[in-house]
């Protein structure tokens, strides 16, 4: 109830700020609705190449989801947005993070505005942190683009793209939106341009009082929450040539649920657990463009700060209590020169980390330095070409790394084209890895960083507390990058020019040293001493197809369709030796596993698919989003103790989800939307817990100025 | 239908425990010994000669073969007891475990146990958070020497009372170890 009164207090405050804000703007004559339809903007990108490209230009797997079906969905979060997308998955574990082309979450690199998003939590950027209000596209690209944004960008790069207030005008829009069981979201979305000047402000409020899909319980499946964001933006145009301004970005979260927790006395006991995370982001950026000329400098300066605590409810003990804050200053400056079809572009940049938590011993700084070029060819739109590469300069390693990549597009005729793209891709060993000082008491084992663990085992071993050691001490070494091959292969078929588009891709990723945690000693009680090393290698593959028809005017119909096979390396040798056994859980006998058996890398669906249908009526001014989307079977966790999978009982059910959502706009200032989201029931109590049934979604948005018409 | 199943094999694994020893040249049979009770503050002693459990009373005799405590495991040897006992960890499967080796016995020493405690290290699997697992490495075959210097393979089958085909270290009833093995009373290194 608390909750409720300070949500709509949220309303009235910061509807009175952002309607001042605005006043000045009513009298403005060029007021104009949102546009809702961006198919004109949609049709440039920016993120495969760091410049604004042709989509249908483009040399690389890429994919957009635009601002329509965003809003036509209902969907409040990031993560409920990009599950609906082909080739993408999501991870559940630590916070939610994405897969691409069955890469892990932590190689996709997640930005905002071109800029990476911090805070990760086991090396992923919980997505459900990502609000989609005020998105004006999200940018997908598929296969690594290290050669321009550096580590992290091994599976792909996720941009999302916020609202431009030059091409909105003005604005003022309210918007509340109800999902069942508890959850309601309140936005107000303010733009004014004059002139030379536009300012854009963007408030959200989201809140859950959690719910529960398993009963008897203290736990709440769905987790409580309230999210507060705030997006601002202030641009000037100086003049054609100039152009500059400011982003500023806040936003806090509370998390808190209850559950059993076993305490030092081993007695289970109900302990509530708190989270709170406080975003702060300032992005300063300047851009001077002439004729043939493009410079830009940018600031991005970011604060992130977490603090989780489990209390015990009755006696009043910090049963665990972990803070986390850092800070990223970062600049770059890009140059981009075009004479004729030649586009050449280069870039230097720099940015300066600092870490300080209780899960290391003191605060981290690094630093690093760049370099990147790139060099785009296009002949009579025919031929497409791009070539890039980036070198980094970290300041705790010796090592800089080469992330080559090169595309080509041809364009055969208005009916085929062929893409074709190949690279590396590179993911930094993070600070967990390199410096983390843990210690689960409760459990009884420890994790130390890489570069702090020799120190601590020395010390240990001079208490007399290492019993043994499974891997020699000499075998620490300072991590180095994971490294990744990538190779895309597209063929694009037009049977119907403008209307139907058939695009299907095979993609191959080889990744090499990758980071893991092994048991290295164990204490004289008998706990764990984990480090990391460079060790696996594994392999995704696949392909990914998608049709996009427009049946007729307004009826668009997407089918999306990902086959995955992603496999350890080290795994398919040890089975090829005969060194990897299963037992059969029911007549305890056993045998070798075969290579027929083992199902490659948990977390991965061989085969998933999605079907959308958009259909938007103009006459009656509404439109309807129906998708459909299927995830396969997919491994779950080892259950017989030989660490892959590889038997039907370590895998999760697959699901069907169906989703369904109507928008009427009334008087163009009016938008009413109803929709139904899990019209299956579908429930996966095991895997999902969090996984609502049926949910329905009312929502209102208002477009105050558009009565000024 | 899993658990009649299991059901049905632990009455089986009893019916082959109450069965009297193998004598001589008729081939040895394998031996189930389920629920081997470890959840005491002592360890729980077994004889394969027996068959059985031993009390701690006998502790410092050379009437025990291999004993549990938790998921440590020790053997009659060394810093353990007062028996010759070693083992020989094999990759490999059970039933292709025909012969014993003649050399290579490991005992328990200060430095290390014979089957070394730790995760992947010695006999089992500890799957971590959130479950907390133990389960034993599959294709890991024990072949020890006895206190008395007969020779035994074991393979460890389960930690979890009435070893469940998925257990969950959190709610299962752990410290029970389901071992299956062959005791050669003869003396030779035949184990077929």
């Amino acid at each position: 109830m608390n909750r409720l009164i300070t949500h709509f207090f949220f309303i009235l405050v910061f509807g009175a700020v952002t309607t001042c804000l605005s006043a000045q703007a009513q009298d403005s004559t060029n007021s104009n609705k949102i546009e809702t339809d961006y198919n004109l903007i949609e049709q440039i990108v920016v993120t495969a190449t760091k410049t604004e490209t042709k989509i249908e230009n483009s040399t690389v797997p890429i994919s957009v989801i635009a601002r329509k079906y965003i809003d036509a969905s209902g969907s409040v979060k990031l993560s409920d947005i990009l599950q609906e997308h082909t080739g993408l998955q999501l991870s559940n574990f630590l916070g939610t993070g994405v897969q691409l082309q069955g890469m892990s979450a932590e190689y996709t690199l997640i930005l905002i505005n071109g800029e990476p998003v911090i805070g990760k939590n086991a090396g992923v950027v919980d997505l459900s942190r990502i609000i989609v209000s005020n998105i004006k596209k999200v940018e997908i690209i598929k296969g690594p683009v290290s050669c321009l944004y550096g580590s992290d960008a091994i599976g792909g790069v996720i941009n999302i793209i916020t609202e431009d207030a030059f091409n909105v005008k003005d604005a003022v829009q309210l918007s509340l939106q109800y999902k069942s069981p508890t959850n309601l979201t309140t936005s107000l979305f303010t733009a004014f341009t004059r002139k030379k000047v536009s300012f854009e402000n963007n408030v959200v409020h989201n809140f859950s009082n959690g719910y529960h899909t398993i009963k008897e319980t203290v736990h709440k499946e769905g987790t409580p929450y309230n999210d507060f964001t705030i997006n601002n933006k202030l641009t000037v145009k100086a003049n054609n040539n100039i152009q500059a301004g400011i982003g500023f970005k806040y936003y806090f979260s509370k998390l808190h649920n209850y559950d059993y927790y076993l305490n030092d006395v081993e007695e289970n006991i109900i302990a509530k657990q708190e989270d709170r995370i406080n975003e702060f982001n300032i992005s300063p950026f300047f851009k001077y463009s002439q004729k043939n000329i493009v410079l830009n400098i940018r600031n991005y300066n970011s604060f992130y700060k977490s603090e989780t605590g489990i209390y015990g409810e009755n006696i009043n003990t910090d049963l665990y209590l972990d803070n986390f804050k850092q800070l990223l200053n970062k600049v770059e400056v890009q140059l981009d020169y075009t004479k004729k079809n030649h586009l050449l572009t280069v870039g230097t940049g720099g940015f300066y980390n600092l870490v300080k938590s209780n899960r290391n011993d003191d605060k981290i700084t690094q630093h690093q330095e760049y370099l990147f070029a790139q060099y785009q060819y296009e002949w009579k739109s025919k031929i497409f070409f791009n070539v890039g590469n980036r070198i980094d300069f970290p300041s705790d390693f010796k090592i800089q790394w080469l992330s080559p990549k090169a595309s080509i597009r041809f364009n055969v005729n208005k009916y085929f084209a062929i893409k074709l793209s190949g690279g590396r891709g590179f993911k930094a060993p993070d600070i967990r890895q390199q410096y983390l000082n843990f210690t689960n008491i409760l459990v009884g084992y420890s994790v130390y960083g890489s570069n702090i663990a020799v120190e601590k085992l020395d010390e240990l071993e001079a208490l007399g507390q290492i019993q043994t050691y499974s891997v020699p001490k000499e075998n620490i070494k300072d991590l180095l990058a994971e490294k990744s091959w990538n190779g895309n292969a597209t063929f694009e078929i037009k049977p119907i020019p403008d209307k139907l588009k058939i695009e299907v891709n095979y993609f191959r990723n080889q990744l090499t040293d990758m980071i893991e945690a092994v048991p290295t000693a164990t204490k004289t009680n008998g706990a764990l001493i984990y480090t990391y090393y460079n060790l696996n290698k594994v392999y995704t593959q696949g392909v990914e197809a998608n049709i996009n028809y427009q049946i007729i005017n307004g009826l668009q119909l997407e089918i999306g369709y990902n086959f995955l096979d992603a496999k350890d390396v080290s795994v398919l040798n040890e089975i090829k030796e005969g060194k990897i056994f299963k037992r059969d859980p029911i007549t305890l006998e056993t045998s070798r596993v075969t290579k027929k058996e083992y199902g490659g890398l948990f977390d991965r669906s061989k085969q998933s698919f999605n079907i959308k249908i958009y259909y938007n009526n103009t006459k009656y001014d509404f439109n309807t989003y129906l998708r459909v989307i299927y995830r396969g079977k997919y491994g779950w966790s080892d259950v017989n103790g030989n660490q892959i999978l590889d038997t039907k009982e370590e895998y999760a059910r697959g699901y069907t989800l169906l989703n369904f959502s109507f928008t009427k706009t009334f008087k163009d200032k009016y938008n009413l939307k109803f929709g139904i989201d899990n019209m299956l029931n579908t429930k996966r109590p095991k895997y999902i817990p969090s996984m609502n049934g049926i949910t329905a979604i009312v929502g209102l948005t208002i477009n105050f100025l558009n009565n000024h018409q | 239908m899993r658990k009649t199943l299991l059901l049905a094999l632990t009455f089986l694994a009893l019916f082959s425990c109450t069965k009297e020893e193998p004598t001589g040249q008729t081939p040895l049979t394998a031996v189930l010994k389920s629920d081997i009770n470890a959840n005491h503050s002592t360890f729980q002693y077994f004889s394969f000669v027996t068959g059985d459990t031993i009390p701690t009373a006998d502790s410092s005799t050379t009437n025990w073969d291999i004993a549990f405590k938790g998921t440590t495991v020790i053997l009659n040897s060394g810093i353990s007891g007062t028996g010759n006992a070693g083992v020989v960890i094999l990759d490999a499967i059970f039933s292709e475990v025909t012969e014993a080796p003649t050399t290579g016995y490991a005992q328990d020493s200060n430095s290390s146990l014979a089957i070394p405690a730790g995760s992947n290290n010695g006999w089992y699997n500890y799957a971590g958070p959130p479950n907390h697992t133990i389960t034993p490495l599959a294709g890991k075959v024990f072949v020890i020497k006895t206190a008395l210097g007969n020779y035994a393979k074991l393979e460890f089958i389960s930690y979890y009372k009435g070893a469940p085909a998925e257990p969950n270290g959190l709610t299962d009833e752990s410290r029970y170890f389901t071992i299956r093995y062959v005791y050669q009373p003869d003396g030779t290194t035949n184990l077929e």
